[in-house]
């Protein structure tokens, strides 16, 4: 299995002095190619953290993080913004969308960041509506949705530029289960389709037993990882 | 692409109508302030310009043998009518005359020394009133002279018809309705020879009146015909030694070669008096240019504080789009494009201000215009003083002045965007 994601040793560090606060220690990591990884902890474990690291969101304050074999920290910010435009995904708890702009303009965001063809654009963003079944929903404002549809237009959104890797912050949080049941077989449903990486930060033990791999935090250190039963490796 | 961002950024201002509205109405207050400015600077100095012409031009130099040259006159800078007195003879000598023709920096192809008479008896009047009045005259001694016309034309040169331009006002005087009416009629002059003691009059026809000035030749202007025609009835008998006198030099001076103040020194030294048009004219000009630059002043002032407006209106914008922008960063866009957005923005509020700060200065411009010129406003006795001149120049450097001013008061909020970490900003509330 390939290897996409090395961290090594990862350190970090919120504040100075007596508000220094140690979000994640010496954490070491390596997630592959196609795999579903499941970050799972306490509030306050460093699980988001760890996401955003990893997303290149945010800057560790040690260790390294290498994205394809690429050291993260020796990337221009040009490089980075590229890929975080063309190859991640992201799915947010409280959705991040632009409430009163149409579902069909949320979605259309990362390509216009990324000067996709006009003629491109809207067949990649009817492609990614129709995979979140929000088919007939593009005209709406976004801001109108049910909480479950919201989630859906941030799927569409991460999946619109075919991202190799989706990062996912509590997909499910805000829904309730029958409608969470639905946003876990879109993700898992591109996961297996398109050999998309998933990373998912979630409490749900549902849907962490889903995930090929479940990495469990507690103060900012690995303690266990687990597997699907039934995975072999 | 460009086109693109200017698009997005009007959708975006147009989000927040009421808050963009009262930015563009600072800017566009500003911007109709300072144009109106402009406009008025344009106007009198074209007006001032004009004056001078009126006088000859800047390049031209009145010399007398050695008192105050009174042909040239002026409202603003007074004339007394006094002259200075000089023991010297009071006109030229020959020698004299190609003494001063030789100077370096004299134009002699555009230098008169006409034949003047001096102690005349002669009146004016016309078949409209019995009064008679104190005529002295002046002939265009150059094409430079670019006088402002009320009604008619000026004396053509190679006429042989005895021709008058009467100075605004002088008309009524003499009996007709208007100055206009006064086109096209017969004058009569009248002449005493200072031997014969007879009497000749010339009928001369006024074939135009001169438009109201500030600065002005005071006196009326004949055509060459008629002055050729009174100089020789009037020296008839006259010994030679009184013919040809020249009381007066007015020369062009090729500036290339001397400046006015060198050539004025020189003429000084051989103890000859000079005036020039911007003596007359430099004490009007210099008044109206400190009255226009403390108006410009105040416009800028004004501009600034709806710069401060920008400043304001964007803040709040960066403010209340923290998560958008944190967004859009995590999305991948860069902090150059942020940047650039909310440039963009600051510069289309300085753009609809501007545009309709100078699409209103003239609409209002040309209502000052109109007021000013009707009956009773404060410009009716000049009728060529548009005091407001809208030069397309002008409106390109102020429109390109305000988009400026906008763009960098929109630096600050754009920064201050452009610098948002992703994460601090979608974790914002």
């Amino acid at each position: 299995m390939q290897k996409v994601i090395e961290v090594k040793n990862l350190w970090k560090v919120y504040g100075k002095r007596r508000a220094r606060f140690t979000a994640l220690k010496r954490l070491s990591l390596d997630i592959y190619k196609g795999e579903s990884v499941a970050i799972v902890g306490k509030s306050g474990s460093g699980k988001s953290t760890l996401m955003h690291l990893l997303a290149l969101l945010d800057k560790p304050t040690k260790g390294t993080i290498k994205i394809e074999g690429l050291d993260a920290s020796k990337l221009r910010a040009r490089k980075i913004n590229r890929l975080r435009n063309r190859s991640f995904g992201f799915v947010f708890q409280q959705f991040f969308m632009n409430s009163n702009e149409t579902v069909y303009e949320n979605v259309l965001l990362p390509l216009k960041i990324a000067h996709t063809r006009r003629g491109n654009r809207k067949r990649l963003a009817l492609e990614a509506l129709k995979s979140a079944g929000l088919k007939d929903r593009a005209k709406d404002k976004a801001g109108e949705l049910s909480g479950g549809h919201k989630q859906r237009v941030c799927i569409a959104r991460a999946i619109v530029n075919n991202p190799q890797f989706i990062f996912a912050d509590e997909p499910t949080g805000n829904l309730d289960s029958v409608t969470g049941e639905k946003i876990i077989q879109l993700l898992f449903g591109l996961n297996q389709r398109n050999g998309t990486t998933l990373v998912i930060v979630t409490h749900d033990e549902d849907l962490a037993a889903r995930c090929d791999r479940q990495i469990h935090l507690r103060d900012g250190e690995i303690i266990n990882i687990t597997k699907k039963k039934g995975v072999k490796k | 692409m460009t086109v693109g961002i200017f698009k997005t950024a009007n959708r975006r201002l147009w989000r927040n109508k009421a808050r963009s509205f009262l930015t563009i109405m600072a800017i566009f207050v500003g911007s109709m302030t300072v144009m109106l400015i402009f406009a008025i600077n344009n106007g009198v100095s074209r007006f001032i310009d004009e004056q001078t012409r009126n006088l000859g031009g800047e390049e031209y130099i009145m010399i007398t043998p050695g008192s105050n040259a009174s042909a040239l006159t002026s409202v603003l800078t007074g004339t007394n009518n006094l002259t200075e007195y000089s023991s010297r003879d009071n006109f030229f000598t020959a020698a004299q005359v190609q003494e001063i023709k030789n100077l370096p920096g004299i134009d002699a192809k555009n230098f008169y020394a006409p034949k003047t008479l001096q102690n005349t008896s002669a009146y004016l009047t016309s078949n409209q009133t019995k009064k008679k009045f104190n005529f002295t005259y002046t002939t265009l001694l150059s094409e430079d002279y670019d006088i402002a016309m009320g009604y008619g034309e000026l004396p053509r040169p190679d006429t042989d018809a005895y021709e008058i331009v009467l100075q605004s006002g002088m008309a009524e005087v003499l009996g007709f309705a208007s100055d206009e009416a006064a086109l096209g009629e017969p004058l009569k002059i009248v002449y005493q020879n200072p031997y014969s003691r007879r009497y000749r009059t010339f009928v001369a026809r006024i074939v135009g009146v001169t438009s109201a000035n500030i600065a002005t030749i005071n006196q009326p202007i004949i055509s060459t015909a008629l002055e050729t025609a009174i100089y020789n009835f009037y020296t008839e008998y006259a010994p030679d030694s009184q013919k040809g006198q020249i009381y007066y030099i007015k020369t062009r001076v090729d500036l290339s070669k001397t400046t006015m103040q060198e050539l004025q020194q020189t003429l000084a030294e051989k103890g000859f008096y000079s005036t020039t048009v911007n003596d007359m004219m430099g004490e009007m000009r210099g008044f109206f240019e400190i009255v226009v630059k403390l108006l410009m002043v105040l416009g800028w002032i004004t501009l600034i504080t709806s710069a401060i407006g920008v400043v304001n209106t964007l803040l709040i914008s960066v403010e209340e789009r923290t998560r958008e922008i944190g967004l859009n960063k995590a999305l991948g866009m860069s902090s150059l494009k942020i940047f650039a957005n909310f440039s963009a923005e600051a510069i289309s509020l300085g753009f609809w201000g501007v545009t309709f700060g100078i699409i209103v200065a003239m609409i209002a411009g040309n209502f000052i215009n109109d007021f000013a010129h009707q009956a009773g406003g404060f410009l009716e006795m000049f009728p060529t003083f548009e005091l407001c001149q809208f030069a397309f120049n002008d409106i390109v450097v102020v429109g390109l002045i305000v988009m400026a001013i906008a763009f960098l008061a929109g630096t600050i909020p754009a920064a201050r965007a452009a610098r948002k970490n992703p994460i601090d900003a979608l974790r914002y509330e």
